[in-house]
């Protein structure tokens, strides 16, 4: 080294304390003494990286002429300096660094002499305050529903009569065209896929405004300011701080969101979580609240629907505060750091990148699993029990489906959705929960005949200008629906939409099962729908990360829960003169 | 001042954002994420932000991931530090 370098060497120097700076003194000694590694390395340099324990200092050393000396002359220095220090030496002397490196910054930085807070800090100064903190975050989720039901709902529309028109129609067409008609494979394409499927894809803008209204959200940077106020809430009520973040992952869905389980690092608190994670509403489910709050809350749908997420939030919270003072007990919570990004203006390439990708798995279900179940269901719903009927040429209600479902309808019965149709669709919603609707569409089958269907048939380019002008229809009234949001209707007057015929059949069969109390009914169906049991998926990842027990706990918990809430819905609101 | 943030994090009574704590231990934003790194490092804290969520990166949950490169669903959860079991500050 030169003699300038090292001239500067000597004149940079932190001080560590004098107790160390006699240990790093003694080593120096040494280093001085042994030519071998004076020459080598700069005696402070090395002194203090052997009372740091540097480990790639040390294995260098080792092959030099007197290194294992000053090794075991480190280890002696360490050893007196953790006496005095009572502390690991080398966090000892992290700190003196970083309160030099502070100290310097301090007297050599200038800062604008403007706030230290920045507009990000202002924001959560309100954001995340303590009183206003949650209002706000449940204000915003209300936005979000208030979106993802009122304004998508004319998409909703356009998709619906997509599918059940001109698309039917080419189906059954093609069919006929290859001399299938009339026969089970026309039944399959209609009954089984195009219902079944289909059923779930009118959803789909639905699910597309909620998750670019989450995503608009998680840009924007507000997300991670609502996670930490329940965080903070959570801890308040003993359950653990982190929970609320693998809660808000479940949102989207269970099973990434039982996974996220894994960044609480104690086992309790993670099974825990788990068991609480499947409460929250998954994308899945939101078909069936919309459904419904469209038939029988037409007022208030997106109220219904916000109802529903809150519920599920409300259920988590209590039974987490019983389970942690009953069967979780444990130490007190310790807590954590939440880094909070910057507010920004979110981008469209990452909203949109967002939303597709959660749309494309909705669709890719749709198209897997889903027409999977449906073609399956259409099997079970086309096999006649006894009597005259014969394969696919059978009312529903003979079916082995329904035959299998009536045995189990009656437990659902103080429910007020006592029918075969309404239990065989949550039994199906087992494999995953928007077959709940897609199991309904095929059950209340009130499909026209497929021969009027052909003899009214339009043109291939008529049906494509009919798509055309009417998704424009569409356009211009999800843009006259914005104004919903602030409860500002430009629709007052119109005309309202016709129900469709499978709500009208679900409207009809729940007036009937509860004896004239259908939206009751339809309530306690969705709270239903919200506590049961998760999907199979969901359960194999409970299995994975819990444990078969706590699996079945989950399970029949789960089922027990949605029971009673749902028993307290309908006949308490009876009981109450309401619905 | 490593050992300042650790005993802040331990004794706070309820979770804390990255901005208060910087603001309150009077410690710029960047060099306290560079002292919470470093307590990572050193065993006494745990990054939380990944950990979880591992195996949706490789698509082997059965849910309809796109691929095993990401899980659509994985929200853009924030950055957490948190003190481990026998963390001593």
């Amino acid at each position: 080294m030169s003699n300038s370098v090292a001239l500067q060497a000597q004149e940079f120097k932190i001080d560590y304390g004098h107790e160390i700076e006699d240990e790093i003194e003694h080593l120096q000694t040494i280093i001085d003494a042994t030519s071998a590694i004076k020459s080598m390395y700069p005696p402070r340099w090395l002194a203090i990286k052997l009372l740091e324990t540097d480990n790639d200092v040390i294995k260098h050393l080792r092959v030099l002429k007197g290194g294992e000396n000053l090794i075991r002359e480190a280890q002696v220095s360490i050893e007196r300096l953790q006496k005095i220090l009572g502390d690991d030496l080398d966090i000892f002397m992290a700190d003196r660094r970083y309160g030099w490196i502070n100290g310097l910054v301090r007297k050599t930085v200038q800062k604008p002499s403007t706030s230290n807070l920045t507009l990000s800090d202002k924001i959560d100064k309100v954001v995340t305050n303590r009183i206003l903190g949650i209002p706000i975050f449940l204000a915003a989720m209300w936005v979000v529903f208030k979106l993802t039901t009122d304004v998508s709902a004319p998409y909703l529309d356009w998709v619906d009569g997509l599918i059940n028109g001109p698309i039917l129609r080419w189906f059954v067409a093609l069919v006929n065209l290859v001399g299938l008609g009339g026969s089970w494979v026309e039944s399959l394409v209609v009954d089984g896929i195009i219902a079944g499927v289909g059923g779930v894809l009118v959803f789909v803008p639905v699910l597309m405004f909620l998750y670019v209204a989450l995503a608009v959200l998680e840009d924007s940077g507000y997300m991670a300011r609502g996670a930490f106020v329940m965080d903070r809430l959570m801890h308040v009520l003993g359950l653990h701080g982190k929970s609320f973040l693998p809660m808000m992952v479940g949102f989207g869905c269970t099973v990434p969101a039982i996974y996220a389980t894994r960044t609480l690092e104690n086992k309790k608190d993670r099974i825990l979580t788990g068991l609480l994670v499947p409460f929250m509403s998954c994308g899945a489910r939101l078909p069936v609240y919309v459904l419904f709050a469209t038939i029988f809350f037409p007022k208030n749908q997106s109220t219904v629907v916000f109802s529903m997420y809150l519920l599920g939030i409300v259920v988590a919270i209590v039974l987490g505060i019983v389970l942690k003072k009953t069967l979780f007990k444990g130490k007190e919570q310790s807590t954590f750091v939440m880094e909070l990004p910057p507010y920004r203006i979110p981008t469209l390439r990452s909203i949109w990148i967002h939303t597709w990708g959660r749309t494309g798995s909705f669709v890719r279900k749709a198209w897997t699993v889903i027409m999977a179940t449906s073609i399956i269901l259409w099997l079970l719903m086309s096999i006649p029990i006894g009597g005259e009927n014969t394969f696919t040429s059978i009312d529903v209600g003979d079916s082995v489906f329904a035959d299998i479902n009536k045995a189990i309808a009656p437990v659902f019965k103080p429910l007020g959705f006592g029918s075969w149709e309404a239990s065989g669709a949550l039994v199906t919603g087992f494999v995953a929960k928007e077959v709940v609707i897609s199991t309904m569409s095929q059950v209340y089958s009130v499909e026209e005949e497929t021969g009027e269907i052909i003899k009214e048939s339009p043109t291939f380019f008529e049906d494509l200008g009919e798509i055309l002008s009417t998704f424009v229809g569409a356009t211009v009234d999800t843009i006259k629906s914005l104004p919903l949001v602030i409860g500002v209707d430009l629709f007052e007057g119109e005309e309202e939409a016709e129900p469709t015929a499978l709500m009208r059949a679900v409207q009809q069969d729940f007036e009937k099962t509860s004896n004239g109390h259908g939206n009751l009914a339809a309530l306690a169906f969705m709270v239903f729908v919200l506590i049961y049991t998760p999907c199979m998926v969901a359960i194999a990842a409970e299995r994975q990360e819990l444990g078969m027990n706590w699996t079945w706990v989950s399970i029949f918990g789960q089922l027990g829960l949605a029971w009673i809430l749902s028993f307290i819905v309908f006949q308490g609101g009876k009981l109450l003169g309401l619905g | 001042m490593l050992k300042q943030v650790l005993l802040e994090i331990k004794s706070a009574k309820e979770p804390v954002s990255l901005p208060a704590l910087s603001r309150k231990l009077g410690i710029d934003r960047s060099a306290l994420e560079g002292i919470l790194m470093y307590w990572v490092q050193k065993g006494r804290l745990s990054d939380d932000t990944t950990q979880g969520l591992e195996p949706c990166h490789t698509g082997v949950c059965g849910s309809s991931c796109t691929g095993p490169e990401s899980c659509p669903f994985i929200a853009q959860t924030p950055k957490t530090y948190s003190l481990k079991r026998n963390g001593k500050a």
